[in-house]
């Protein structure tokens, strides 16, 4: 089939040949570069066609999508695709939730609906963004007037250590993305759009757990979209098929000795919260919940329970709201409800993992006012 | 440096322009690409080349050295035992020093006996294949096959020629050191394949086997919850492997033809084969045909009993997946072959030859093939062991929708491809096409390599063997 292979010489590889060396030149370069050039020319002309399409395509995108052929990562998904929901998803739920990843990975909003008969909506993302940032959000959500019945505002005890380098997040949650808007040659913008066209069939598989549960962050968005702005973290929870089989590891489970965490609200997240406190004001204090996200029981010592009530009270109280709308939620749950990082580790996981979640929107449902 | 690598595309023209300058000398030819290949292969790591060099010289001098014994077979075998001594030498204790210092470490540990970890040796890059074909050389001299190579520089230019230094094909002597010595003109029709062959090649590795790659590693892990990952995940591997592999070898016949050199076909539509045999043939062609000649039939081939010949075949296939690395689960993938291929012999005569047939011994033999990858890509039996677990788990999830959608495209191109190729009775049947009909083939390769660019891989899969 190879109309190339020529059997071997058998002659010594390195005797010297009388023969004049011939290349093709023999032809003349001019009739050699047009034999051998007779395909490369035309599909070079070809794919500059395509790219020269490409680029124009990219040129027509409006600035929204052009931000989100830049995101490879699941936080700026997720930021983004609540950014957008903030502005353009129906405003008309009774409950409205925001906050950060332990609220994004650890409500299922649809459940949450059904369990108590009332519309819901999330526009959580994650602790990077910061009180401050989730102003930014409700503002926009709010601008068409309607406000919800409630309002749930959901803390992780993790981002009451607020960090000076975080405020890029509340920049782009502010520029609606423009700051992280990639900057690109004419090839890198064909490139990324023709990378889009491909990706419904060739897909880019995100890595680890995230690409194992949602395979490409397309899927990871549309969920958010899909599960009112809620979604899952995977890992852990994938070991159960079931929550009979998640129940039952549950039972089994042994509680290792907890050690303490309790970080109390810095200056940085306590300022942030001054942000907050008008539009909450705009609200409703008498709408407005807070909630505590829950940390594992390997991280949970009697005195660490008292310090998160006590930081409940302050956030409560910098944000105006009367007394008792702190929600009574869980201080702490079972180490195996807990998803994104080992219990091992000196910082609790944040996220619930599937049955986590499913448990503590329960939960929440039995106590929503 | 990798063939997708920008350091690489320089060192590429540049050669390229000098070689074909250089048109009146053959032998400044070969210079230039000894020249070139070193380069290439000291940007791995310089300290390697000295390893090249040495087996270089140590066949170089044997192979001569066998040849002037002409007349004394004593000191001929002598000198072929200390030449494969040094050359399987050099290769086992970098190779497989590890591997076995490790096994020895893990039996010392059972029995109870503190021993200290020995020093580790990193794997030069393609020392299985420039062994192998160092051997193949200095056998056929041996053999009085081939006569042995006088010139050093021609010599050195075949043993460290670029484009199939690093991952094969494993060339004999007969094939292409014969080119080595002779004037290698290019004309017009050869520029147009070589044009074809890349193409072909940088799309299979990029757009195929870098994206199926990317879906591969999220499936092989010991901790992996999930089963339906354990089945989407080997058949991706079988994907992956086959792009990336034939990848390389398209890639390496084309570059290689820019120099007028013609390198063997190193597959030949593998899973179109109706049996494990017939895959063999089809499969590593340049590695099949050297255990054949060089192993099997050394051993015995078939010519003695049928347990010889079954026990000739194991020892083969074994060694055969030793040599794609130092692990356990690469010898137990040969051992899988090694058995598919004695069950075969045993069955030979007693199956039916009709054609309706055909298709069930193709589905049973993609079935071991695919199984035999699914051993090949593990890499521990911890983790063969927690995949083959996950299968009590077939909860689908979306990313299982992805990889699907992903292995469905991926394969209809393949087939898609070989199909035409097939029909046409020539790899190259892309050229034989309409101008334009060619050109649309060749600018959807070069798109689809462009819109995969972000997922691909500096290295190839078997730079690791």
């Amino acid at each position: 089939m190879d109309q190339l292979t020529e059997p071997g010489n058998m002659t010594n590889a390195s005797a010297r040949s009388t023969v004049e060396p011939r290349i093709a030149w023999s032809d003349g370069p001019r009739v050699f570069i047009a034999r051998a050039s007779r395909e490369a020319w035309r599909a070079a002309l070809l794919v500059l066609i395509v790219l020269a399409g490409a680029f124009t395509y990219y040129q027509r995108l409006d600035e929204r999508d052009l931000i989100a052929l830049g995101i490879t990562d699941i936080s700026t998904a997720a930021v983004f695709e609540q950014m957008n929901r903030a502005t353009h998803a129906p405003n008309t739920a009774e409950i409205l939730a925001i906050g950060d990843s332990s609220c994004l990975m650890g409500i299922d909003f649809i459940e949450l609906a059904r369990l108590t008969g009332r519309t819901t909506n999330s526009l959580c993302s994650i602790g990077f963004m910061g009180p401050a940032g989730y102003t930014v959000e409700l503002e926009r959500y709010l601008h068409r007037g309607i406000k919800p019945d409630r309002l749930l505002l959901v803390f992780h005890p993790v981002q009451f250590i607020r960090e000076d380098n975080w405020e890029i997040w509340e920049t782009f949650v502010t520029q609606e993305g423009r700051n992280a808007l990639a900057h690109r040659n004419i090839f890198m913008r064909a490139q990324a759009v023709l990378a889009a066209v491909f990706s419904s069939y060739l897909g880019h598989a995100l890595p680890g757990r995230w690409g194992r549960y949602f395979g490409t962050l397309d899927e990871f968005t549309r969920s958010i979209a899909a599960d009112q702005g809620g979604t899952i973290d995977p890992l852990g929870g994938l070991r159960w098929s079931t929550e009979t089989e998640f129940a039952d590891a549950l039972a089994k489970a042994e509680t290792p000795a907890a050690r303490s965490f309790s970080p109390r609200p810095n200056s940085l997240f306590m300022q942030a919260l001054d942000t907050l406190a008008p539009i909450v004001g705009d609200i409703g204090p008498e709408r407005t919940f807070i909630i505590i996200a829950p940390v594992p029981d390997t991280h949970a010592t009697a005195d660490d329970i008292i310090a998160r009530s006590e930081s409940a009270d302050a956030i409560s109280a910098r944000l105006n709201l009367p007394s008792g709308h702190v929600l009574p939620t869980p201080a702490s749950l079972p180490y195996l409800y807990f998803s994104d990082r080992p219990w091992t580790d000196p910082v609790p996981p944040t996220h619930l993992n599937r049955w986590g979640r499913r448990s503590y929107t329960r939960i929440l449902a039995s106590i929503l006012p | 440096m990798s063939f997708v690598t920008a350091p690489f595309f320089y060192l590429l023209s540049l050669t390229f322009l000098a070689y074909h300058l250089s048109w009146r000398s053959t032998r400044t030819q070969n210079l230039i690409l000894l020249v070139a290949s070193y380069v290439f292969y000291a940007w791995w790591d310089w300290r390697l080349l000295s390893l090249l060099i040495f087996s270089t010289a140590a066949t170089y001098f044997g192979a001569l050295a066998i040849e002037r014994s002409e007349h004394d077979d004593i000191t001929r075998r002598r000198i072929l035992i200390v030449t494969l001594s040094l050359l399987l030498g050099t290769l086992f204790f970098f190779k497989y020093f590890n591997f076995f210092a490790d096994n020895a470490l893990f039996l010392s540990a059972a029995l109870g006996i503190d021993v200290s970890s020995p020093v580790r040796f990193i794997l030069p890059i393609g020392i299985s294949f420039y062994t192998f074909q160092a051997i193949g050389y200095v056998v056929d001299v041996y053999r009085r096959q081939w006569p042995a190579e006088s010139d050093y520089i021609t010599f050195s230019a075949f043993k460290a020629f670029f484009p199939q230094l690093i991952a094969g094909p494993i060339e004999r002597a007969g094939h292409l050191l014969a080119q080595f010595g002779r004037p290698r003109p290019i004309n017009a029709d050869m520029f147009r394949e070589a044009i074809w062959l890349l193409a072909y090649g940088y799309f299979l590795k990029v757009a195929v086997a870098d994206t199926a790659a990317a879906y591969v590693d999220l499936a092989f892990t010991p901790d992996q919850p999930l089963g339906w990952w354990t089945i989407l995940g080997t058949m991706l591997f079988s994907v992956q492997i086959y792009a990336d592999f034939h990848g390389y070898s398209t890639i390496a016949k084309g570059l290689a033809l820019l120099f007028g050199f013609d390198l063997v076909w190193n597959f030949r539509f593998p899973y179109w084969a109706t049996s494990v045999a017939d895959f063999w043939r089809r499969w590593h062609v340049s590695l099949s045909s050297w255990l054949r000649d060089y192993l099997y039939i050394p051993l015995g081939g078939n010519r003695g009993s049928t347990s010889a010949t079954l026990r000739n075949i194991m020892i083969t296939m074994a060694l055969g997946g030793l040599w794609h690395g130092a692990n356990w689960t690469f010898v137990l993938w040969g051992l899988w072959h090694g058995m598919a291929l004695c069950a075969q012999r045993l069955a030979a005569g007693r199956l039916p030859d009709a054609r309706f047939l055909k298709p069930v011994y193709w589905l049973v033999t993609m079935m071991v093939v695919v199984v035999g990858w699914f051993l090949f890509r593990c890499q521990s039996f911890t983790e063969a062991a927690g995949m083959v677990g996950a299968l009590g788990s077939m909860e689908w999830v979306p990313g299982h929708g992805a990889a699907l959608t992903t292995l469905v495209t991926l394969s209809t191109l393949l087939v898609a491809l070989e199909v035409f190729e097939y029909a046409r009775g020539s790899r190259l049947a892309a050229i034989a096409l309409p101008r334009w009909g060619a050109a649309g083939l060749i600018a959807g390769m070069i798109t689809s390599t462009i819109a995969t660019l972000h997922g691909h891989r500096e290295t190839f899969l078997y730079f690791q063997f």
